[in-house]
């Protein structure tokens, strides 16, 4: 007799971000840890401060983290929010907060407090595409928007195609317009 | 001999490859052509868009002068010879090469190298690990890499913005445009000898790079 133990999968539908501290290891290398902890936390300061309760860390992943909302608007509000912070904080001060963003929607499954699955390597893969400073939002997310935001566009980038990804994804640059 | 489509009323080539190589060609006819022949052209159903797709069979496609392109790919190079309406075009690991554009110019990858030649509207140029080359960009331009150099000309139409990890930068600035420039690095060297004025701002920042801007 033989027993199977089902795995109960538990997914949550919303938006999943990641954000990346471009350069980060240069960075230390030139300015040393100390400066390397201080740009961190700064960029986590930044971070929680513009999340609020709009969404929630999932995980720090050391130079970024990844991120979830239930609602896409909330995503890209935030995100945006957050570019606006780090491109003041660089303008100001001698550390360079490069940060890509990179949204998909989709379902992701719950690993404890984790978040795993196929539509979160698809933000993974969106963010290497972003550029410092940039928000890349997928048509899966843009496609979920209940309503318009206001003040800001989005303009298509152009159909990507990445590894492991069967299917050509549409992005797309979110904006203030 | 390709097979050839005729072209909707103000559609665009959309190319979906996954490791082939793409070669676009612009040049004087009205019509689109594909080889190997056996690859089909499909149309959107607003007629916006004429888009094929190829795994491995690499593609060598003929359009119109002027006429608008993108081009998606994870392994192969994409190559657009001539001069082209707007082009987005993206790669993962494969160089992409962009001749001319009348309009703007959205170009990525993350490890593969990016060369624009005469570019009439804005562009944008974002790669990890490659170089940026970018002839000459009359409006608008946003440069990216992390490793590679960036080498850019600029007509002064559109503010510049340029930064990398670790690579060189160098702006060439044409002559007649007086830029505001914040150049700005952590460990390079910085170098300004374009004139100076207001016409339009250049901000080239780097961590480990240098930072150059020269009269064209």
């Amino acid at each position: 007799m033989t027993s199977a133990t089902a795995t109960r999968v538990r997914t949550v539908e919303g938006a999943i971000a990641f954000t990346d501290l471009s350069g980060f290891t240069e960075f230390c290398a030139i300015k040393g840890d100390e400066a390397a902890v201080e740009l961190i936390t700064m960029n986590e300061q930044i971070l929680r401060a513009e999340i609020g309760r709009r969404g929630r860390i999932v995980k720090n992943l050391g130079d970024g983290f990844l991120l979830f909302f239930g609602d896409p608007c909330d995503a890209v509000q935030a995100a945006l929010a957050l570019q606006d912070t780090f491109e003041e904080a660089s303008v100001s001060g001698d550390f360079p907060l490069w940060v890509r963003i990179g949204i998909h929607f989709g379902a992701p499954v719950r690993h404890g407090r984790d978040l795993v699955g196929h539509d979160v390597n698809v933000a993974a893969r969106i963010v290497d595409l972003a550029a410092p400073g940039e928000v890349l939002v997928s048509e899966a997310c843009t496609g979920k928007m209940s309503r318009a935001i206001p003040g800001v566009s989005f303009e298509e980038v152009g159909p990507v195609i990445m590894k492991g990804i069967p299917e050509a994804i549409t992005l797309y640059r979110a904006m203030r317009a | 001999m390709g097979t050839r489509y005729p072209i909707p009323q103000g559609a665009r080539l959309k190319v979906l490859t996954v490791s082939a190589r793409v070669r676009v060609i612009a040049e004087d006819r009205s019509d689109v052509e594909i080889d190997p022949p056996d690859r089909y052209i499909e149309n959107s159903d607003d007629g916006h868009v004429m888009e094929t797709k190829s795994k491995s069979t690499n593609l060598e496609i003929r359009v119109p002068t002027g006429m608008n392109v993108s081009v998606g790919s994870v392994s192969g190079h994409v190559e657009l010879v001539g001069r082209f309406g707007s082009v987005k075009a993206s790669s993962v690991s494969g160089h992409v090469t962009i001749g001319d554009t009348n309009g703007d110019a959205d170009i990525r990858s993350i490890s593969g190298h990016i060369e624009v030649g005469d570019c009439g509207g804005c562009c944008r140029a974002n790669t990890k690990s490659g170089h940026i080359i970018a002839s000459h960009v009359a409006h608008e331009l946003k440069g990216n890499t992390m490793s590679g150099n960036v080498e850019v000309g600029v007509g002064g139409q559109g503010d510049v913005e340029v930064k990398s990890i670790s690579g060189r930068i160098t702006v060439r600035v044409d002559q007649g445009r007086k830029p505001h420039i914040r150049a700005k690095t952590l460990s390079g060297r910085v170098r300004r000898e374009a004139e100076q004025g207001d016409d339009f701002e250049i901000k080239a920042s780097s961590i480990s790079g240098s930072v150059e801007v020269l009269p064209r």
